[in-house]
């Protein structure tokens, strides 16, 4: 008979988690090839579910594109890795050691919006504050800091611009900023939140390029992403998130319709009416048990391997609008 | 004579070194938009201040001091940590009041108190700059070098906290640390300065310096040394002038010259002085209309949410344009072009090509819109 | 006429009331800090009105001091407009005007103002009787009380014509952005009766505390409940509650009334924010303790339910989820689900909760 301790601590492997997966759980090993690993990650802040039970892993050198609506969680996922965002449930490894501590190996660039564009400080000084992470306390940036920001600056074409007050500047400019700054902090991990909020093409393809080189030098990218169009040309792999995980794996496989459906049609995930108010936070919860296998199964998305997932689901009704950014 | 000039002198210093020592923790306050913090921890302190007369008899210096450092950090902290942005104007309002009244009831209580009778308790409002004679010009001095000492040894750490506490966080700077520590300097300059320039106006003296000095610049260092500079000179010329004139209370004194140096810098200060922009509108090409409004559709457009996107009512646009002319037009005639756009709501927006356009044609001010 | 103390009373009941409008409209829109270094401003104003007219008993004093505050608040608005920061310019302008008033008021006896410092800080309100209205040789009663029934009616009519646009501001969204021209019109209204208000009570308080008067009582209210009425109603309760007792409290204890009543305020803001049934600091520490117990049972609830069908009841495992998240849902979570035969089961409270989590991605106010 088996007790509560026993299935307790069961090694369970969630469905969720595609490819091989080590037993990471159990062995703590920094394991050099994989640089990102979230295990049953869940976030609630107050009340409300910002991300459920995200699992998936990432290799040195792997590009992910993140996606989901607005609202869906990626934003908090990204912060969760950066170690900003303490997890209510779950585990987030980066090279095999917690986020928390792995704090000088993983680089940001935040949403353009988190930021106090009208605080006095020029460019400059601004993105050589990436180099902080290094330099130690009272220490001044020295020469090799101040090289490393004039090189990233120079990447990004703004070097010429680097005087300027931070509130002068344009969308794209501010974009390249946020880049540079990342970029100077020599990270092995790069997570970023909208990189491309705002900028133009020229900002565009410099952002790719660059994306060329981290992916030649085996860094590994997180980006939350939404234009679909460029998003399958530029990333490997890709995760759908919608509070829930909807699917995660190569790039390709992952952006299917069905699934886009699921990561931007709203936060219950359901597209036919009829279905929704069975769920519907305003009806009634019912009070008998239900017969769950006869609910439909986007209700509760698995996640296998991506090739199986559209398989798993019917076609369930209109395409839902999509928040065009 | 020389008694009297060396006194004058002390005066003069001793309001120097205050000045100093509330300039430079005022900076932080400036830079971060939150100047009223420093009021709310000015009086705070003093029911802080009269405790401690109703408490022990006999009143020693430190038992006084401690407790205005302890009301005054705690409100200090109470502000920075505790409260969400949408109560903290309130709540800092209310510190104020309240903290006030509360002191000016303790205040009261003293008066009937036997051993507290020969300590005039009122000038700790308004300020006293007899009080400097017998200062300890050493303490100050020493305090204002390490408070110096502390903001040129972690500027970076401070400025970074300052401008995007989650960036410093995620480069290992603890950011609350240094939150705290901004705090405790407040309370640290607030205490130094209560005697000598009252609790109404010692707030005046910690903020105002640095909202003039960052009228001349925008680089933080230069708005931290000019701080200083206005502080130091306007605690001096204040206190000489209240010492020289029996009557005329230090602390008004004070705030009366720091404030001209503020005023007098909103008006002249280059790029952002008043009558510099009035000088440079009359001999540089205006701007023209349709390529302002644009600007001001994009700045709109900034200010909301990405996801909004429902733009803004003409009335709206209209206000804020200040022109002359019905916006209508102006309007009309950026949509033929496709740089602006409305929806069915009526609500007007800039567009992507818009956008595109203001980019290009930021470098030259006096294009117009073809 | 009546005995003095009553009148005393009926002047600070009137005061309560005449502080409401103006602070529960300054409260809600974020002009506290602002109001405070207008009302410290008025004290300009003020001064002219003694030096011209001696006291504030007459209208024209009340006027040329409202006027000279409001001519203030234009220049501030005007000076905000050329792109200075409106905090730059509330740091800089109130405290200044409030030091030149304040070497006038210090000069007094040279000048023959008829003020004082204590006046100005502590107000006079065992004095205000001594002036007193007089119609024809008829004495009704102590002018204060006619020039607050005054500043009730202005009050009340603010509300009335700019009602409407006061609130509406109040709660849209992008208040910040609307300076459309009634919001203008609408916020300046309301500064101008925030300060006559103040004119005309200042004498009860002293200048620096009639903020107080006027901001505490609103704020208290509002941390009780959302709806403008009742916020109107309690404020006026919680003001004249603590004037009174305030005014109690000083002769008992022999300390200034004013000082009294805003201590009074003081303490009960202290008592409200921590036990206040929604805001207060006692409600949010037990809510946030439930709190973490409801996110791991809702949780696991969900995950139990999920994976139902596949026929697994097990909780990840500890390491996975965390030992001490696990030790939670197994010590708590006994009404939600119950050890099986192959893991866990959830009862019917645990499916109840587990949909409700599903659907709306939030846990639900109340667990089932």
């Amino acid at each position: 008979m088996n007790n509560a301790e026993d299935i307790a601590t069961t090694n369970i492997e969630p469905t969720c988690v595609t490819s091989k997966r080590a037993h990471s759980s159990l062995e703590h090993i920094e394991r050099l090839d994989i640089s990102v690993n979230i295990e049953n990650l869940s976030v609630v802040f107050e009340r409300d579910i910002a991300l459920w039970d995200i699992s998936f892993e990432l290799h040195r050198g792997d590009h992910l594109v993140l996606m989901g609506q607005n609202g869906g969680g990626k934003t908090t996922l990204l912060k969760s890795l950066m170690g900003l965002v303490k997890p209510t449930a779950g585990k987030i490894y980066v090279y095999g050691k917690s986020a928390e501590t792995q704090k000088k190996r993983v680089s940001l660039i935040p949403h353009a919006s988190s930021v106090n564009w009208s605080f006095p400080i020029r460019l400059y000084d601004m993105v050589i504050m990436g180099t902080y992470s290094r330099i130690g306390w009272i220490l001044r940036p020295g020469p090799t800091s101040r090289h490393k920001t004039a090189d990233a600056l120079k990447k990004l074409e703004i070097y010429d611009i680097r005087n300027k007050q931070i509130s002068d500047l344009t969308a794209s400019e501010r974009q390249r900023a946020l880049i540079a700054r990342a970029l100077v902090k020599e990270a092995e991990v790069f997570l970023m939140d909208e990189p491309l909020n705002g900028a133009d093409t020229e900002t565009e393809k410099i952002f790719w390029d660059l994306l060329r080189v981290l992916k030649e030098n085996g860094k590994t990218v997180a980006a939350a992403y939404n234009n679909l169009q460029t998003a399958a040309g530029h990333f490997d792999r890709a995760l759908l998130v919608n509070v829930k995980p909807i699917a995660f794996g190569p790039v390709n496989s992952v952006l299917t319709e069905e699934n886009l459906r699921l990561a931007f049609g709203g936060k219950t995930g359901f597209l036919r009416s009829e279905e929704s108010s069975f769920y519907n936070t305003a009806a009634p919860i019912p009070a008998d048990p239900v017969n769950f296998s006869t609910l439909p199964q986007e209700i509760l998305p698995n996640i296998n391997s991506p090739a199986q997932s559209p398989a798993d689901y019917e076609d369930h009704g209109q395409v839902a609008d999509r928040s065009d950014r | 004579m020389l008694f009297e000039s060396n006194t004058l002198f002390q005066v003069a210093l001793s309001a120097a070194l205050i000045g100093c020592i509330c300039g430079m923790s005022g900076s932080i306050l400036t830079l971060k938009n939150a100047v009223s913090a420093a009021y709310a921890v000015s009086f705070a302190s003093l029911p802080g201040l009269v405790l401690p007369f109703l408490l022990i008899s006999t009143v020693k210096h430190w038992a006084l001091l401690s407790g205005v450092a302890f009301f005054g950090t705690a409100a200090a902290l109470q502000l920075l940590f505790f409260i969400n942005k949408k109560n903290r104007d309130a709540f800092t309002a209310l510190i104020m009041t309240l903290s006030f009244g509360f002191g000016m009831l303790l205040l009261s209580a003293a008066e009937h108190y036997p051993g507290a009778a020969q300590i005039d308790l009122h000038r700790f409002l308004i300020g006293d700059a007899a009080v400097n004679i017998t200062a300890d010009i050493r303490l100050l001095g020493y305090t204002a070098i390490s408070v110096f000492a502390l903001f040129i040894l972690f500027w970076k750490e401070i400025i970074a906290v300052a401008f995007d506490p989650e960036f410093a966080r995620s480069s290992g700077i603890p950011a609350k640390f240094f939150e705290a520590l901004a705090a405790i300097l407040l309370a640290v300059s607030v205490l130094t300065g209560l005697e000598a320039i009252g609790v109404i106006f010692i707030g005046t003296l910690i903020t105002v310096p640095s909202i003039a000095a960052r009228q001349w610049t925008n680089d933080t260092g230069a708005v931290f040394i000019l701080a200083i500079g206005f502080a130091a000179i306007a605690g001096c010329a204040g206190s000489v002038a209240a010492a020289l004139l029996p009557g005329l209370p230090t602390g008004a004194a004070v705030t009366l010259f720091v404030c001209s140096f503020a005023l007098i810098s909103f008006l002249i200060a280059p790029s952002h002085g008043i009558l510099w922009r009035e000088f440079r509108k009359k001999h540089i090409l205006r701007e023209p209309d349709n390529t302002k409004l644009l600007k001001l559709l994009r700045s709109l457009s900034a200010q909301q949410e990405p996801l909004q996107g429902k733009g803004h009512s003409i009335s709206l646009i209209n206000a804020l344009f200040g022109g002359d002319d019905e916006v209508d037009s102006i309007l009309l005639e950026l949509k033929v072009k496709g740089l602006a756009a409305d929806n069915e709501q009526g609500f007007w927006y800039i567009t992507r090509d818009g956008e595109e356009y203001i980019d290009t044609v930021r470098h030259k001010p006096s294009k117009k819109v073809r | 006429m009546i005995n003095p103390r009553a009148e005393i009373i009926i002047i600070i009941l009137l005061t309560a009331i005449a502080c409401i409008i103006p602070g529960i409209f300054l409260i809600k829109k974020r002009l506290a800090v602002y109001s405070c270094g207008i009302i410290s401003s008025t004290l300009l104003g003020i001064t002219a009105a003694y030096g011209l007219f001696k006291s504030l008993d007459l209208p024209p004093a009340i006027l040329l001091a409202a006027a000279i505050s409001a001519g203030i608040v234009i220049c501030m608005d005007k000076l905000e407009k050329r792109a200075i920061p409106r905090i730059h310019l509330n740091g800089v302008i109130p405290p200044f005007i409030f030091s030149v008033a304040l070497v006038f008021i210090s000069f007094s006896p040279d000048l023959e103002l008829n003020m004082d410092m204590d006046t100005i800080l502590l107000g006079e309100l065992v004095f205000l009787p001594l002036d007193r209205l007089t119609f024809f040789g008829f004495d009704l009663g102590p002018l204060a009380i006619y020039q607050l029934l005054g500043v009730i009616a202005l009050n009340i009519s603010i509300l009335v014509f700019f009602g409407k646009e006061i609130v509406f501001s109040m709660f849209d969204a992008n208040y910040s952005l609307m300076i459309d021209h009634s919001e203008v019109r609408s916020r300046f209204a309301l500064l101008l009766a925030t300060v006559i208000t103040a004119i005309v009570a200042f004498r009860v308080t002293g200048i620096i505390m009639i903020a107080g008067l006027i901001i505490a009582p609103a704020f208290i209210a509002a941390l009780f409940t959302n709806r403008l009425w009742l916020i109107i109603i309690l404020a006026g309760f919680i003001g004249i509650i603590s004037n009174l007792a305030g005014y109690a409290a000083a002769h008992t204890l022999e300390i200034t009334i004013s000082a009294a009543m805003i201590t009074t305020l003081g303490i009960i803001f202290l008592i409200t924010l921590i036990i206040a049934p929604a805001r207060g600091l006692l409600t949010k520490q037990r809510l946030k303790k439930q709190g973490e117990i409801d996110k791991v049972i809702a949780l696991t609830a969900a995950h139990l339910l999920r994976f139902e069908s596949d026929g697994r009841g097990e909780l990840p495992s500890k390491l996975t989820w965390g030992k001490d998240f696990v030790n939670t849902a197994l010590n708590k979570g006994e009404d939600y689900f119950t050890a099986g035969e192959q893991g866990y089961i959830l009862t019917e409270r645990g499916r109840a909760l587990a949909h409700a989590v599903i659907a709306g991605c939030k846990l639900p106010d109340k667990l089932p």
